[in-house]
């Protein structure tokens, strides 16, 4: 059988690609091997963007309740070491962090979380270290930063933010732009704005006639 | 005696009558020149006079001012319609800010409700009743003068009383109007709002920081509208309106700095501008951003 030449010609470029795509994925994995993976943090290998920081007012803290790991105690290395030393007044108060979600009964129940319907606290809040939120890399960032926690999902509208175009605008138009925090305008537990009281609509005209002007 | 001497006598007797009733100030107003012909010296007279009458009629000390158009500047607005839910706090904030009759009720701003999928102005409902905002399915669209750079109403003013400022706001300069509502006729998106009697204003609500093209007291017979607060603006501060929105749908700012966030707005965002056919070029950009 004679093989035309734009058959051998689609026969060696399929081979010349599968040989480059399996020398591709094998970097790759010869990479992911190399990256730092610390058991305790689980950070996978940190983004090479330059990280953007904006100037914001401090966020909102639930009053009594920051900061959050005088409470949940823990090391610096992250595995709580009063529970381990079996200390029995704060064994009393403190359980090791149970990853699994649920509803919370004892501590904690004013806050009523309704934000996407798998949502549950340990997505946001670092298990560890309670005093930081956590990116789905892993992450630990500051409360200040939690614009990159939001803009992980809410990608659009992070983009719109960075450049100023969303939200209130506060400060002037010809000053620095002023940025505020997500959380400032939108309750992280519960972001869905509640509907609003509209102000009454205009009366319908009366000419200037006082009589007419004069009625509610 | 003929018809000569009786009509000269006629026209003497006349002027003998009339002048001494009139007061120094009224002939001062009468004989005002235009507000863009006035130099420094006849600017500050006619401030000084203002003042005074304000201070009378209303008993309090009003700040008057007559600042121009700062260089380089375009104003632009830019409204974001997923956003806004209708709850016409903007249009209250603008009352309060710039001094608009309460009795008879004037409101510069009129937001309309429009049903989803519809964007046929003349079927909207301007007079929607309060309650809890946003309707499902609907939408609602302010809208207030959109300072047009091919403004109708400047171009059919008899006197000259309405005319384009440098940094793009159509201004009225309420001595010179003559109050014929032709501007009211020409405009295509309901803007101008008329004095039919004395503004029914009272000294508590009553807004001292003005700008004599802007929100400075009205008299009755004249053409009021929105002047992007034109008092605010040149100082460098928003509208009160952009201040007022709860949810963020306005934007406002200089479209000539390619830094400012209506710029941004324009470059990233599908922008549109009302009865566009009409080629008034509105500076006032709807979008929907979701």
């Amino acid at each position: 059988m004679k093989y035309s030449p734009h058959k051998i010609a689609g026969v060696i470029l399929l081979l010349f690609f599968c040989l480059t795509s399996t020398g591709w994925a094998s970097s790759g994995q010869h990479e992911e091997e190399k990256a730092e993976v610390s058991a305790e943090h689980k950070i996978l290998q940190k983004p090479k963007v330059k990280e953007e920081t904006f100037s914001v007012p401090p966020p909102l803290v639930y009053q009594g309740l920051f900061p959050c790991q005088a409470c949940h105690r823990s090391d610096i290395r992250g595995v709580s070491s009063q529970l381990e030393k079996g200390n029995a007044f704060l064994g009393k108060y403190i359980r090791k962090p149970d990853p699994k979600p649920r509803t919370l009964i004892k501590m904690h129940r004013n806050i009523n979380l309704k934000h996407a319907e798998w949502h549950w606290c340990l997505n946001c809040h670092d298990q560890d270290e309670r005093n930081y939120l956590r990116l789905i890399t892993g992450e630990k960032i500051p409360f200040e930063k939690s614009y990159r926690l939001c803009g992980q999902c809410h990608g659009s509208i992070y983009r719109d933010w960075k450049i100023g175009i969303h939200g209130r605008r506060v400060g002037n138009w010809d000053g620095k732009k002023l940025y505020l925090l997500c959380s400032h305008c939108h309750d992280p537990h519960r972001p869905k704005f509640r509907k609003l009281p509209a102000e009454g609509p205009p009366k319908t005209p009366d000419y200037g006639r006082l009589d007419i002007a004069g009625e509610e | 005696m003929d018809r000569r001497k009786f009509i000269k006598g006629a026209a003497a007797g006349l002027a003998a009558i009339a002048l001494p009733g009139c007061d120094n100030e009224k002939v001062e107003e009468y004989l005002q020149k235009h507000f863009v012909e006035m130099n420094q010296e006849e600017l500050e007279e006619t401030r000084e006079r203002l003042k005074k009458q304000y201070k009378e009629q209303y008993g309090v000390d009003f700040k008057l001012s007559t600042q121009g158009a700062i260089p380089d500047v375009l104003f632009s607005y830019g409204l974001d319609l997923s956003r806004c839910i209708g709850c016409r706090r903007c249009v209250y904030a603008c009352v309060n800010e710039n001094n608009q009759s309460r009795k008879p009720q004037i409101q510069w701003i009129r937001v309309l409700r429009m049903e989803n999928g519809s964007l046929d102005l003349e079927k909207s409902e301007h007079y929607y009743e309060g309650g809890m905002v946003p309707k499902e399915g609907h939408y609602t669209i302010p809208i207030q003068c959109q300072q047009c750079e091919n403004p109708p109403c400047v171009k059919v003013c008899p006197t000259g009383a309405t005319w384009k400022e440098p940094d793009g706001i159509v201004v009225v300069d309420y001595n010179w109007c003559i109050g014929c509502r032709y501007c009211m006729a020409a405009c295509p998106y309901w803007a101008r709002r008329f004095n039919f009697t004395d503004p029914g204003i009272s000294k508590d609500e009553i807004n001292t920081n003005t700008h004599y093209l802007g929100n400075r007291p009205r008299m009755r017979g004249v053409v009021e509208k929105c002047t992007f607060c034109v008092q605010r603006t040149r100082t460098g501060r928003y509208p009160a309106c952009v201040e007022a929105c709860p949810v963020g749908a306005r934007k406002f700012g200089n479209i000539l700095d390619p830094e400012s966030e209506i710029s941004k707005v324009i470059e990233t965002k599908r922008v549109f501008r009302l009865k566009s056919e009409l080629n008034t070029q509105p500076k006032f950009y709807y979008f929907f951003s979701i």
